[in-house]
């Protein structure tokens, strides 16, 4: 039986973690660092904080649990845990995306897109730039232009 | 807060919305504007839509004989109640009887009066094509049909440019990337007496229905396909056997998701829907649906009832005759009227939304 090896990850406000190494490599970005050697120890994670931190290790210790489970944990479940991970708020769903780009965690880059990618799908433009606080920068000449030559896709 | 999301975090959410969706959000700011518009996110974005399910995406495109064209969203039909969402497409030249020559990747092939069409129901970009000039007409009652070659990254157009005079087939292709027409010439076999009307586009190759006579004077339905590749006919699919074994009256092809669809009819009002995703004579179909519609069918009509679609509620659109169109429930027997509108309807496609352009470089077609 191997023995489980821990690393400790810092965030970007000065929290430690100890986790699994086997969670921790769920992030390519550290797993790399840990192949390559340069990885201090505890690790630093830059750009993201403790909470955020915390709600991705949580992330990448079920997963990797449900992996290995000896009953394996029913794709449904996952899927349905999965869900409830992302009922968060919207800063911090933008946050996780953010920390899961930087950790390069493909599945749950995946998952917070496709959040993201829901909520926005029924919305008016407006209400979109409200979501990603997107400046309107078509004069309002620009903007009636735009809007009649695609009218009848707001019907 | 969100102008610090890295671009391609914004491309890889916007390429999983659907392609009425991003429509939409070209008013949201110009850098999407232009992000949208895009072919190279167009390729992306009709991508990512093959890798998954097609079925939300799909749509039908129905034409009127007075020039009327209008997208059917049957799923919307089915889940919300009433009219659900029958769009009358504007900024198109109204065609008296336009054909449906064929779609690809949601590009609409129409046949008018002068000349071809190609469009996108979904963006509305449309674009007419210069007409042959080897032949005064395509013949309109030959084969037709409109789809992609992968190897040369372009769709082509196929119609039939026989005349009657000698006794060799020919045919008229268009390739919209050199926006030119050119004629082959293919040698005649006994089946194409069968082959006619529109070809459905399926994994880079057309495919009709026809009756081939095999041994002992027996005749057989087998799939014949246009590869677009080659540019040749092949002899590629067994037809499913029907589960009840009775005369079939009625027999035709469709597309469902990502799967070749066939359905028959049997004199006992028995409607089968069979898919596949195989290719070639090893293939094996799956029974979609065999629902005993004598409720409902009325073979003494001289229009021929279609299974057209089955939803993802396991329902079945059945188009009735040139006003309407019906949704079967086979569970509980009932059946839900649509009416088409005022303008009779003879022809119909399915396509898919997305935001791929006929102007393929950009440009348009001279």
């Amino acid at each position: 039986m191997a023995t489980s090896r821990k690393v400790t990850l810092l965030s970007s406000d000065g929290e430690s973690f100890e986790v699994e190494q086997s969670v921790a490599v769920e992030s390519i970005t550290i797993k790399d660092s840990i192949e390559e050697g340069s990885a201090g120890n505890p690790i630093p994670v830059p750009k993201v904080n403790s909470k955020i931190l915390a709600k991705v290790i949580e992330y990448c210790k079920k997963h990797v649990e449900s992996a290995k489970a000896e009953d394996r944990v029913d794709d449904e479940d996952l899927v349905a845990w999965d869900a409830d991970f992302v009922k968060v708020d919207q800063a911090t769903l933008f946050d996780l995306i953010r920390a899961a780009n930087f950790l390069n965690i493909k599945s749950l880059l995946d998952l917070t897109c496709q959040t993201v990618a829901d909520m926005i799908k029924g919305k008016t433009p407006e209400e979109k730039r409200k979501t990603f606080t997107i400046r309107n920068d078509f004069t309002p000449e620009e903007e009636e232009e735009v809007r009649r030559e695609n009218q009848w896709a707001f019907e | 807060m969100a102008e610090s999301m890295p671009e391609d975090i914004v491309v890889d959410i916007l390429l999983r919305l659907p392609a009425k969706s991003l429509v939409r959000f070209k008013c949201v700011c110009k850098r999407w504007r232009s992000l949208i518009s895009d072919r190279a996110f167009a390729k992306s974005h009709l991508q990512r839509l093959k890798a998954g399910d097609l079925i939300p995406s799909q749509r039908f495109i129905i034409s009127g004989c007075n020039g009327s064209l209008k997208t059917v969203d049957y799923e919307a039909l089915d889940d919300g109640g009433g009219e659900g969402r029958m769009v009358v497409p504007h900024g198109i030249k109204p065609l008296w009887e336009p054909r449906i020559v064929g779609s690809c990747d949601g590009l609409v092939c129409l046949l008018g009066p002068s000349n071809f069409v190609i469009y996108n129901p979904t963006t509305r970009e449309c674009i007419e094509l210069p007409g042959p000039n080897f032949v005064d007409r395509v013949r309109l009652s030959g084969v037709s049909g409109f789809g992609y070659d992968s190897q040369s990254d372009d769709y082509k157009l196929v119609a039939d440019a026989s005349s009657s005079s000698d006794g060799n087939w020919k045919l008229a292709i268009f390739s919209l990337k050199s926006g030119s027409w050119r004629s082959i010439e293919v040698p005649f076999q006994e089946e194409f007496n069968e082959l006619t009307g529109q070809g459905v586009y399926w994994k880079g190759a057309l495919h009709w229905h026809v009756y081939v006579l095999c041994m002992y004077d027996k005749r057989e339905g087998v799939i014949m396909s246009f590869d677009l590749l080659e540019e040749k006919f092949h002899e590629v699919l067994p037809v499913p056997v029907p589960e009840v074994d009775e005369d079939i009256c009625l027999l035709g092809l469709g597309i469902h998701g990502a799967n070749l669809f066939i359905y028959n009819c049997t004199h006992d009002r028995r409607i089968e829907g069979w898919i596949t995703d195989e290719y070639g004579r090893g293939a094996s179909w799956t029974k979609l649906f065999s629902v005993d519609c004598s409720a409902i069918i009325n073979l003494d009509r001289d229009f021929e009832q279609t299974p057209l679609a089955y939803t993802s509620s396991g329902k079945i659109v059945i188009w009735m005759d040139t006003k309407r169109m019906i949704m079967f429930n086979p569970k509980d027997n009932t059946c839900k009227d649509y009416l088409l509108g005022t303008d009779l309807v003879r022809e119909y496609a399915i396509y898919l939304e997305t935001l791929v352009s006929p102007y393929l470089d950009g440009g348009a077609v001279e």
